[in-house]
This record gives structure tokens, sequence and C-alpha cells, in this order.
């Protein structure tokens, strides 16, 4: 079956599946032979490391990309210049309120469909159509629990299968104990590469554990609660809706739905800190480090995150202090 | 009158003015000594070298002036409409009615040059958490909460969606300090699927119709923005009437750099030929006053090529600059360098090219829109960058980048090459920061070799 991999959470794996192609979200990781002809000046590390992998690695034939930052779509034309690969780069729009909106976005799955089916060698035809409903009916229950789950992480989704989208894999080898009387915390921030999941461990050795990962690689990835599809629905406009209204995004304009829903999070959850992570150059995240600390008002430390977690001992310097201080 | 074109000081121009007005000089409303505007702390006039004639003189004072021309219209009742972002589009929806008037909150990211950082925007924006990761454009947010660059506009309009992160971040991040921001949506410009219907749009990019079909219905929706703020109708006939109005302007730029890019001896200096450019964005808040600034300036260049004169010779190097520089100074370093410019894409090829007259208004304003250099691919804007240096015979381009912006990581990279696969035309690639005195050493040593290069390959 052939491969399609994408990074963001508004390409939606639904399609890639009904289209008979297996959907494979990646979390970037370093990689052995560095590619000269990659920017890097300039370019936010997760962007970076998931363009040297891009280009890397032949089994990325088939790549999806959103345009939900700048240097993402930037990015996506530099897999354009002179490749092999087919790449699909899926215009998100930044705002949500209007039916315009819907509508752009709703287009771009239907356009995004039809990549797909001329993939797949198929036809465009009602057959296949029905099985997106099916797939999210599916998966709705699966989905659902996984979004109100709080002791999933990451690492977790990395680990057992969500980036192949094996829910019920997911949902049996979750991490469910508790562990004693360690700190509840919430990890926030873009997608985290495989080379930033070792924050996991390290913040629960520090006495810590993630409670509430609000990443774009955890929790934040599935759409907060929503309606189910009904019989007779669009999928391509369910879709739409879906992900528009109930994916979180701090690219969003307004981006007031996101701070709104961190806050009913992290007062559900009881969390007692939060580690902020940004990636330098990535814009969205860096300006809101701020208003966060504010509107949030619970203790806060901000990280800056390069290419490589494990080396970084002046991050992990701040953690344990962090972690003292809530002590 | 005209004198031989040459390029002066500030003090140098004030010995001018007094030579000029004792022979009868007229000038308009806002005219007058051009050190006076170091009295608002506009100290880089100090560091720069300016044209020497009266239309430039006039082109700088209402530049300078605009601040207090937005003020004066607030004092009239007029209402102000800040647009941001789009760099063209609102502007005219905005000037078609006689009681609204627009400008760019964004273009406060000159400010910090102008003024030699003696504005303390950046600082303010920093406490904010904007820091030099950010683009200059972060001026913007400190000129809007220090209240004294600008009026507060009576309705802000941003473009979202394909844009810059920098400019789309520090714009949420006014929203958030309680500025109600009316945003609209402009997608990504691709080209159309083999299924779709295409669309040419004004300077030649193709897009799928579809798209400037959302485009529409977006701007459909803030005139409805703009009409409530107005209590006034943007009707058909009043939109028609503001599209010809700007292509008014548009064509007077059109014919300047077609005369400036292509003269035997440059009729126009650099730095004169960007500000001039910059008009063309919103008008520096009055169509009216732009038409004529610029009908002087064609009138001081076409009597220049007429009479022989200009400020280059025939060894000064052609060069093509692509983007605008955060500090002016970079532009006078151009000819001291020994280049002169011939051809440029400051982000805002939209804003030059003529809008559609034969369609309904909105919708021209959507093909304009669409056309922006920014929304679509780096490899769409180099291969309209090409099609201009091979029309106005540049022989070099120079790439300066934006410190901090988004685009600039990945774009240089991708026009450059374009230009290497496609001609033989040398490119350098370059930074300007908003006061780049201490860099100018550095600047000049890429454009110093780029220069001599050209030089070399002519022998």
């Amino acid at each position: 079956m052939e491969k399609v991999f994408f990074i963001s959470p508004y390409i939606p794996y639904e399609l890639i599946e009904a289209a008979g192609l297996q959907p494979i979200r990646i979390l970037p990781d370093s990689i052995k032979n560095r590619n000269a002809s990659c920017p890097k000046e300039g370019v936010c590390p997760f962007c970076h490391l998931a363009m040297e992998n891009f280009l890397d690695d032949k089994k990325f034939e088939n790549i999806v990309l959103a345009t939900t930052c700048d240097q993402n779509r930037r990015a996506a034309e530099f897999y354009f210049q002179g490749s092999k690969k087919r790449i699909f780069l899926m215009n998100v729009p930044s705002t949500y309120q209007t039916q315009t909106s819907i509508d752009i976005y709703g287009y771009e799955l239907k356009r995004f469909w039809n990549f797909l089916l001329r993939i797949a060698n198929k036809d465009v035809g009602t057959e296949a159509e029905e099985n997106i409903s099916k797939i999210i009916c599916r998966d709705f229950k699966a989905i659902s629990q996984i979004g109100q789950e709080t002791s999933i992480s990451s690492n977790n989704f990395f680990k057992n299968g969500f980036f192949d989208f094996d829910f019920n894999s997911l949902l049996k080898k979750r991490k469910t104990s508790r562990i004693g009387k360690k700190i509840p915390l919430a990890l926030l921030g873009e997608s985290l590469t495989v080379q930033h999941l070792g924050i996991f461990d390290f913040l629960e050795s520090g006495g810590g554990f993630v409670s509430l990962d609000t990443t774009f690689s955890g929790g934040r990835a599935f759409p907060t609660q929503h309606d189910n599809i009904r019989s007779g629905d669009n999928p391509f406009d369910f879709i739409a809706f879906r992900n528009l209204n109930f994916i979180h995004d701090i690219s969003q304009r307004p981006n007031t739905k996101i701070f709104d829903w961190l806050k009913y999070k992290i007062q559900r959850c009881g969390i007692r800190g939060i580690i902020l992570f940004t990636y330098l150059w990535c814009d969205m995240w860096r300006a809101e480090r701020l208003r966060i600390k504010e509107f949030l008002d619970i203790p806060l430390l901000f990280l800056d995150f390069d290419e490589n977690f494990k080396t970084d001992e002046r991050s992990m310097g701040k953690i344990m202090s962090f972690m003292e201080m809530l002590r | 009158m005209s004198y031989l074109p040459r390029k002066i000081s500030l003090s140098e121009w004030d010995d001018l003015y007094s030579r000029l007005k004792k022979s009868g000089f007229k000038e308009s409303l806002y005219g007058g000594k051009l050190s006076r505007h170091l009295c608002n702390k506009d100290f880089r006039l100090q560091n720069l070298r300016f044209d020497n004639s009266a239309a430039a003189l006039r082109l700088w004072n209402f530049l300078l002036t605009e601040e207090e021309r937005l003020y004066e219209s607030k004092r009239r009742g007029k209402k102000i409409i800040g647009a941001m972002k789009d760099l063209g589009t609102i502007p005219v929806m905005a000037f078609s009615l006689d009681n609204t008037v627009a400008f760019y909150p964004d273009g406060a990211w000159w400010t910090p040059c102008i003024m030699e950082m003696s504005d303390g925007l950046f600082k303010i924006a920093e406490t904010l958490g904007i820091d030099e990761s950010f683009c200059p454009v972060r001026a913007m947010l400190g000129a809007f909460l220090n209240k004294k660059h600008f009026p507060i506009p009576d309705l802000l309009i941003c473009s979202v969606g394909a844009i810059c992160d920098d400019f789309s971040a520090i714009a949420q991040r006014l929203s958030s300090l309680g500025f109600d921001i009316k945003w609209w949506e402009i997608p990504h410009r691709r080209h159309p699927e083999f299924y779709e219907r295409r669309a040419k749009l004004p300077g030649g990019f193709i897009a799928p119709k579809i798209q400037i079909d959302f485009v529409k219905s977006e701007l459909e929706r803030i005139k409805i923005e703009i009409e409530k703020i107005a209590s006034m109708k943007i009707t058909d006939r009043l939109l028609k009437a503001g599209i010809k109005k700007a292509n008014k302007v548009r064509m007077l730029l059109a014919e300047i750099r077609e005369i400036v890019f292509t003269a035997e001896r440059c009729p126009l200096p650099a730095l004169e030929e960007q500000i001039a450019e910059m008009l063309a964005i919103h008008f520096c808040s009055d169509l009216d006053e732009t038409i004529e600034t610029l009908n002087d300036l064609l009138r001081e260049i076409r009597c220049r090529v007429k009479n022989g004169w200009g400020f280059s010779d025939s060894s000064s190097v052609r060069v093509f600059w692509v983007n605008p520089v955060a500090d002016l100074r970079a532009m006078n370093l151009l000819e001291e360098c020994g280049g002169r410019l011939c051809g440029t894409d400051f982000l805002f090829f939209h804003a030059l090219d003529f809008i559609p007259e034969n369609l309904p208004p909105v919708e021209a304003l959507a093909y304009m829109a669409l056309a922006d250099p920014m929304v679509g691919s780096s490899l769409d804007r180099a291969q309209r960058i090409l099609k201009e240096i091979k029309k106005f015979k540049s022989e070099a381009v120079i790439i300066s980048r934006i410190p901090g912006a988004s685009h600039c990581a990945m774009e240089s990279d991708i026009i450059r090459n374009y230009i290497k696969e496609n001609s033989d035309i040398p490119t350098a690639e370059t930074e300007v920061f908003s006061i780049s005195d201490s860099l100018l050493p550095q600047i000049r040593n890429r454009i110093e070799p780029l220069i001599e290069t050209v030089k070399h390959n002519r022998e």
C-alpha cells in the first residue's frame, strides 16, 4: 500500500485511508547526512529538520504540507523545485469564523482528494467518498476518547501507533497510572521532534510529569468535543468545519479559541506548572509567550528549542530549577 | 525650474531651498525646508543624499508630513481606516469614499530608521515579547501603544492567510491588546489544477478562478465594514471611479519606472525611486496629491532625459533590487558603489500593476489582491523578476533580506537559484537592518564585488 506522509493535524488521515492509501504522520528526526542545499539561516529548527528528512529519504514519495506557517509554505516550494516526489500543499485558512473560510478549506480537501485518487489510480466515485464518512464514524468514539484523555502524550502517541492512526492499539497501551506525588505539568508549543521526546522522561526524573500535552504532536492534534458525521453530510464540508473549529492553533486569527481551551484544560487537569517551548524563528508561538503567561496565570517556563534537546544543557538546567521552584 | 541633477546633503538642500524661494518657487501647503523635519526627530535625513530637484523636495515633504495629514483628516471628521498587510487593495476601496482615509500602520517599520531609533518603538515591542527575531514591522506595535506616530484608526483591517508570519503574529498581538481587527483571508495563490478554470491576474500570474471568488467574497465582507464606519455605501460607480484614480497613480509610476530604468543616464536616484513607488500603496493618505506629486516628478525626469542629464554614466551597472530596505541609506549606497537602479520588486508588484477596469469592481480588486507576490510562491515571484530583468536589461540582482522576516530565510535561495538557472545574471544577497551604519562596510562588500563582476564581464 502506498504511503502518504504529513506533519500537520489539519491534513485529515480519513481521506488518505479512504483513498486506499496509508496515512503516516511523522515527527521529524535528525539525520546523518545533512543536506547542504537546505537553507538553515532564519529557518525554524522544526521546519529545517522536516525539510532535511523529506529531501533525504526516498521513502517519502508522497508528501503533504499545510500553509499554517509561512516557513512550511515556503519549504514546500523547495520540494517542488526539481523534485520527483509527489507533493501537495494544502491551503489551510487562518480564519475560521466565516463561511468563506470553511469553503476555502472544504474546496482544498476536495482538491486533496483528487490528488489522492490520482496516486491510488482510482476514479472519482461516490463509493470512495462514502468510505470517508465511514472512517469518520468508525473512529469518532476513539478520537473523542483520546481528545478527553489527559495522560496521553506525544511520547505515547509516537511509541504506540498514533502516527500510524492505530487508535485502538494506542488506547490499549496508554499510560494510565498517575505518578505518586509528582507535580502535574502541561507541555505547550508546536509539534515536538523525535529528538525532543526525551523531555517527558527528563521531567519525570525531575519530580514532575506531563499531565497535559497540548503540543501539536500531542492531544491538541485532535478535534475537541464535536458531533459525529450524520448520514447525508458532505464529508469534505464536515471535516472542514470540524477541523477549523475544533482543532485549536496559535496561527488562527483571532487565536482566542486556543487560549480559552488551554485555560479550561489546565484548570481541569490541576496543572501546577507549564513548560512552553518555542523554536527559534517560530514567530507564531514566540509572539504569544508573554500573553500566555499573563492569561494562564500559573508558573511558566519558557524554553528555546534547537534541533537537539539531548545536548541542550541550558534547557535542562532551566527545567531543573523550575521543578525545584514548583516543589 | 530645473538644476543639473546632483545628489546633495540635507544642509545643501537648505541653501538650495533659500535660492529657490528667492527665485519665486511656489510649493504646496506641506512644503518647506527639508531640514525642518529634524524637529520631528527624523534624524536619518542627515545621513542621506537627496535628489536636488524641486519635484523631489515635494516628494519628500509629502512623505514626511503624512502624520499631520492623518490628524488633520481626523479633525475634519473623516474616518481613518488602518489597512494592514495587503499593501494596496483596501485603500483603493477606502479612497472611493470622500469621508474615509486609509493608511498602512505597517509603514511604521521605517520609523526606527527615519528617527534613528530615537522613537523607542522596538523597545516597546520588546516589552510585549516581540524581540529582534521579528522583522522591523514590530515597530508598528510600539506605534499603536505610544500613539505618537499616527492617529488610532477608526477601523482596522488586516489580511491573513498567505502572509508572512511576523506580520500575522504581530497583528494578533495587537488584537490581544484590545485593538479590534477585522481579519480577511487571502489564500495561498497556487497554479490551477487541470480541471479548474484559470484566471490571468494583473502582472501575468495565473490562479484558479475559484480563488478569485473566495477573495471577492472576503472583500465584499470588508466593504460592508468600511460602509458601516463611513455611514455610506460604496456603490459600484464610486468604486469604479476609485479604481480609475488608483490606476492613474499606477500609470504615472509605470511611466516613471520605464524612464528611470531605461534612460541612458538615470534621471532619478534609487532612493527617490523607492519613495515614489511607495506612494502606490496608500497614496500617502492623499490620492489627489499623490497624482500631483508624481506628475511633478515625471515632468522633472522627462526634462532631464531630454537634456541628457542624469546621475549615472555609461559605466554604472544596471541593478535589479529585490525587497524594500529597512534602512533607506542602503539605496544611496548602491549608487556610491557604482550601480544604478534598473528594476525593483519591493514586495508590492500588485500595487503597481493596472487594476482591471472591465470587471465588476470588487472582483477587479480580488484579481489585484491575489496578484500580490507574497501570497504566491517565491518561484512565481522569481519568474516575474526575471521577466522584468529582461525588460529593463538589468545586469545584476541584489536581494536584500529583511532581518527576522519569515519569508526571507527561504525565498532568497529560491529566487537566486531560479535566476542562476535561467540567465547569466549575477546575484548577491545582503541583509539591511533599520540602522545599518555599522554594517555598511559589510553591505558594501556584497555590492561592490557584484558591480565589479558585471564590469569584468562587460570587458
